[in-house]
This record gives structure tokens, C-alpha cells and sequence, in this order.
């Protein structure tokens, strides 16, 4: 019985083992399965990021540089001035020829002689804002200051004056003056300040006895006595001194103030205040005749060129003297010649004159007759390409990319497209030239395929 | 002893008898699922990588006359096929057409209106993979 039991037990044993490899055959294929399903996903994952980080630029290249012949395409003509030599053909290559042009006497100018008048102020710190400068005072009883006042627009403004007390009986006497300069050929001298004089019973006037006058000198002659106005402020203006200053040199302005007191008992206060003193010296200029004559050059260059997005030329010259060029470019759209640019030659070299408008005058005037020398023109134009253009594509990703095709379209093109087929590394150009004539002013766009992505770009030549 | 011990052999070998032939009838039963399943597996798996190798860009789509015309090109890694075609999450075109890899195929719908200036094309291969872009298009 012991023997069958293990029988059994041994061929139920070989079952089970037999069981369990096919199980665990079966769950090893199982994990290697999803270990390539896995791998196969994260490969994928990490090529589709590629493509997410794909990075181009695009740009156009649809002109090129042309070069022309002078006398195909300029006409040189001279508006003023003699044409001594040359023409459209000589500005073709240099050093054969010249077109040579000399200065004509474009006007003769003579300004005649005659006289001329100017102005100046003699007197010194006349306004007085720097307090008592440059006047010499003398003070009596009473003293010698400055002081602010309300003028007549509510401003303040600075016054000389002179305060005193002056006793019973008593006289006060006291001067400001100032020196000053008259020159030769004086036409007119004109004297103005304003003054204000007032005593302590102001506003009533000074009885028949008492005295309070201001007198203005001018190298102690007479020109004038003013008495109280108590608060009103007077201006003495235009007092023609001429006759005083005829003879040229120093002179002397002198506001001199004289009080008499007749009163035996009683003192009085008194206040005189200048201000805004000036004394206008005219002098007559007598001017020489002038005459000159001015030599000049006018010149025109005409360039008739096809269509072009940029130009360039440069005009080898010369001239004898040293001139300014004045060069005037034509607006086309004004109808006017407008200054574009000067130019300071150096006499007896050749220079360029570098220009970038087609139609342009050259304008020199001299005192002294000159010639001008125009030796060789070169003309650079950047033009529509006109058997096509190329795009230049540019990986600016940080993995390499192919480039599949490129359309090309517009407002009129049916889209074109031009298989590529090119694999660019990071940071490397492709030159795709594309064999069609664009329109300018149109807006062509363009499209590069890659293998993941497709690029839009437009542009307008 | 003798008749004993020959019995014991007589029975040991008409039990190893009886367990191959139980052995027999059950691998020849689970043999065919088992490699049934294992296939379905590596069926399933190279189906998955296909799928993932596939690409296809859309590379322009004109409207002319009526016409829509989407052009597609293959640049995934194996052949693609393109079973339906939708404008707008609209269908408006099922069939099957191969495009070989780095080929570019015109899928044409004609008859079709236009219906505003922005389209948004979406192209589904028969592996379930679909590429979409936003055109902007003239009638």
C-alpha cells in the first residue's frame, strides 16, 4: 500500500512540475513582452520629443548686386559753369578721361557804403540790484542805502535812497553819482531813471519856505530840479544830454539832494529814492562800399537705372580749390531739390562723393574762379534677383532634422513645391535655390517640411 | 519474490503508461492556447510598433473649384494607410489609400463647400493614428 501511495505521489509531483514550467514559461514571455512594449514606447517618446523641439529659421535671399557703366546709365549735364572737356563716357573708368567744368561769375555783389547806428548803455547797475555798486555817494545828515519796493506790476524792485532827519534851521545836502565813458562819433545821449521824494507830513506839501529838491548834473551842468511827490514814484524819461557829451572821454551823472529846514523847532524826516537810472549812448558807424564777385558750379547727374532696392554710387572727384559741395537730391514726390549733403573738398586731390540718390545737382561757389574735375562714376545697385531666389534654411534646433520639401506660394502662384531631401545638422544652413521670378511687393509664403513638423514663413520683396 | 516483484514492475510500468497517456490528452489540449496566446501577444506587439513607427505630415491643403486637395507625406518608418479623412470633425472622406514611406500622396474630396476660411484637417491611418493641422485656405 505504502509503495502505491508513492507512486502516486511521485507521478502527481511530475504533473505539477510539468504544470508549472509551462506556467512560468508562459509569465516569463508575458514580462519580456511588456519589457519590449515598454522600451518600444519610451523609444518612440523620446523621438516624438525630437520632433517637438524642432527649431528653423528661415530667410530669403531675392536680390543681387549689379554694376553699371556711367554712360549707360548717367547723363551729366552742366546748368552753370563752362564745360571745358568730357562727357557721359568719360566717367567710365578712370584716369583716361575727365569731364572738366569751370566756374562761371554767377553774381556780382556790391554793398555800398553808409552808416549804421548802435545803442549802448553807459551807467552801471542803473536798476541798483547790486546795491550801491559802482555809484560814489556822499552822505549828508542822512545816509546813503537801498531798499525794495512794490513796483507798478506788483513785482519788487531794488531803489537807491537816501533818508534823513533834518533838525530845525538846518540845511542837508548829499550826492550819488556815477563816471562814465562817451566814445567818438556820439549821435545822441539820452538820460531816464525814476524818483520818488518824500517828507514826513506827507501828503501835504512843502509850505513856501522849506526846501527838498533833487538835482541832476552832468558834469556839473544843470539838467534838471524835482521836488516831493510824497508816495507816487515819477520817471523822468528821454531827456536828450547830448549837447553835454559831445566831447569823447569821461563824464560824470550826479543826483545831488538838497533839504532846508526853516522850521526853528520842530525836525523833519525826508526820503528820496532813485531808481532805474540809464543813460543811452547812440554812436554812428560809418561803413566802407563791398563788393564781390562769387564764381560757381552747377551740375546735374542723371541716373537712369531699372527697379532696385538699394543704390550706391560714387562720383571720383576733384577740385582746384578747396570748395563745399552742396548736393541737392530731386523728391520726386514734391518736385524740389532738397540739400542732402555737404561736402569739404581738399584742393587738388581726388576725392569720392558718395551719393545713394539717382538724380542729384552738385552746387560750388568760390570768391575766386575754380575748376572741378569728375573722373570716374561707379554705380552699385541691389535688385530683384531675375531667375529666382533662395531660401535659406537654418537649424536652429539641438538635434539634427531632414528637411522633406519646401512649397512656395502667393496671391497669384498656384503652390509649388520642391523636394529637399536634406539632413541638417544643429546650427547648419541650407541654401534651396528656387527657380522662380518673384513679384515685388507681393506676399509669397513658404512652407519647410520636415519629417515631424511643417515650418510657415512669408515674406514680401 | 519473484512472482511479487514481477507484478510491481508489471504495475510501475502500466503507471508510467497510463501517466504519459494523461499528459498527452492534457498538453495536446493547453499546447494550441498556449501558443496561441503567445502569438496573439507578438501579433500585438509588432501591431504596437508599427503603429508607433508611423508619421505622416500634412504638408498643404488647397481648395480650388470645389476641390479639397490634402497633401500628405509618409515620414514615419513604415507604410502608412490613410482610411478617413476628416474636415472640421467632419468626415469627408473614407477610404484606403497606401502611402509609401517618403512618399507624398494627394487625398482629393471633391464637391466639397467650403464652410469658413479655417479648416482643421485631420487625417487617421487604419492603425488608429491620426495628424491634424489648422489651414487657412481661399476658395
Amino acid at each position: 500500500m505504502l509503495g502505491r501511495r508513492g507512486q502516486a505521489t511521485a507521478i502527481g509531483g511530475v504533473f505539477f512540475v510539468l504544470l508549472m514550467v509551462a506556467l512560468l514559461g508562459l509569465i516569463f514571455y508575458q514580462i519580456d513582452y511588456e519589457h519590449r512594449f515598454y522600451t518600444k514606447s519610451i523609444e518612440v517618446m523620446e523621438e516624438r520629443k525630437r520632433a517637438y523641439t524642432e527649431r528653423i529659421k528661415v530667410s530669403e535671399n531675392y536680390t543681387i548686386t549689379r554694376n553699371y557703366a556711367a554712360a549707360d546709365v548717367a547723363t551729366f549735364t552742366v546748368l552753370e559753369g563752362d564745360l571745358v572737356s568730357g562727357s557721359n563716357s568719360s566717367l567710365n573708368d578712370i584716369g583716361a578721361n575727365y569731364i572738366i567744368v569751370d566756374s562761371d561769375a554767377v553774381f556780382n555783389l556790391t554793398v555800398p557804403g553808409g552808416t549804421t547806428t548802435t545803442t549802448s548803455e553807459a551807467i552801471k547797475n542803473g536798476e541798483f540790484n547790486y546795491g550801491l555798486d559802482y555809484w560814489i555817494y556822499v552822505n549828508g545828515v542822512g545816509s546813503w542805502n537801498t531798499s525794495t519796493y512794490i513796483n507798478g506790476t506788483g513785482g519788487l524792485d531794488t531803489a537807491a535812497i537816501y533818508s534823513t532827519i533834518v533838525s530845525g534851521g538846518a540845511v542837508d545836502n548829499a550826492k550819488l553819482y556815477q563816471s562814465f565813458t562817451v566814445g567818438e562819433n556820439l549821435k545822441s545821449a539820452e538820460l531816464s531813471f525814476n524818483y520818488r521824494m518824500w517828507w514826513e507830513l506827507c501828503p501835504f506839501p512843502l509850505p513856501r519856505e522849506y526846501i527838498f529838491n533833487l538835482f541832476v548834473f552832468i558834469d556839473n551842468n544843470a539838467i534838471g530840479t524835482y521836488s516831493l511827490t510824497c508816495n507816487e514814484w515819477r520817471s523822468i524819461s528821454a531827456i536828450n544830454v547830448t549837447d553835454y557829451l559831445t566831447t569823447p572821454g569821461n563824464h560824470t551823472l550826479e543826483f545831488r539832494i538838497y533839504i532846508y529846514n526853516p522850521n526853528k523847532r520842530l525836525s523833519f524826516s525826508y526820503k528820496v529814492w532813485i531808481d532805474k537810472v540809464s543813460l543811452k549812448l547812440t554812436y554812428i558807424d560809418e561803413t566802407a562800399e563791398f563788393s564781390s564777385v562769387v564764381y560757381g558750379i552747377d551740375a546735374m547727374l542723371d541716373l537712369d537705372l531699372p527697379d532696385y532696392y538699394n543704390l550706391t554710387y560714387k562720383l571720383l572727384t576733384q577740385t582746384n580749390i578747396s570748395l563745399i559741395l552742396d548736393v541737392y537730391a530731386f523728391d520726386e514726390e514734391n518736385n524740389i531739390w532738397v540739400l542732402y549733403d555737404k561736402f569739404l573738398t581738399v584742393a587738388n586731390e581726388w576725392s569720392n562723393v558718395t551719393l545713394d540718390s539717382p538724380r542729384i545737382r552738385i552746387y560750388a561757389e568760390s570768391q575766386h574762379p575754380f575748376r572741378i574735375q569728375f573722373d570716374y562714376l561707379y554705380v552699385e545697385t541691389t535688385e530683384l534677383n531675375p531667375n529666382g531666389f533662395t531660401l535659406i534654411i537654418e537649424n536652429a534646433g539641438d538635434y539634427d532634422l531632414e528637411i522633406v520639401a519646401c512649397w512656395l506660394k502667393n496671391e497669384t502662384l498656384d503652390a509649388l513645391r520642391y523636394e529637399v531631401g536634406r539632413s541638417l545638422l544643429p546650427g547648419e544652413r541650407l541654401e534651396v535655390n528656387i527657380p522662380v521670378v518673384l513679384t515685388k511687393g507681393s506676399l509669397y509664403q513658404v512652407r519647410v517640411v520636415t519629417r515631424n513638423n511643417v515650418f510657415k514663413h512669408s515674406f514680401t520683396p | 519474490m519473484d512472482k511479487r516483484g514481477q507484478t510491481q514492475v508489471v504495475e510501475t510500468v502500466l503507471l508510467i503508461m497510463i501517466t504519459i497517456a494523461l499528459w498527452t490528452v492534457i498538453w495536446t489540449w493547453f499546447y494550441p492556447m498556449y501558443i496561441g496566446a503567445i502569438q496573439d501577444m507578438g501579433r500585438y506587439l509588432l501591431g504596437y510598433e508599427m503603429a508607433l513607427k508611423e508619421w505622416v505630415i500634412v504638408e498643404y491643403v488647397n481648395y480650388t473649384d470645389s476641390t479639397l486637395t490634402v497633401f500628405i507625406t509618409n515620414t514615419g518608418d513604415v507604410e502608412v494607410e490613410i482610411g478617413s479623412l476628416y474636415v472640421n470633425d467632419t468626415l469627408v472622406w473614407s477610404d484606403v489609400e497606401k502611402i509609401k514611406v517618403d512618399e507624398m500622396k494627394r487625398l482629393t474630396v471633391s464637391g466639397y463647400t467650403l464652410g469658413g476660411e479655417v479648416l482643421v484637417v485631420k487625417a487617421c491611418s487604419l492603425r488608429g493614428n491620426c495628424w491634424q493641422v489648422v489651414e487657412r485656405v481661399g476658395p
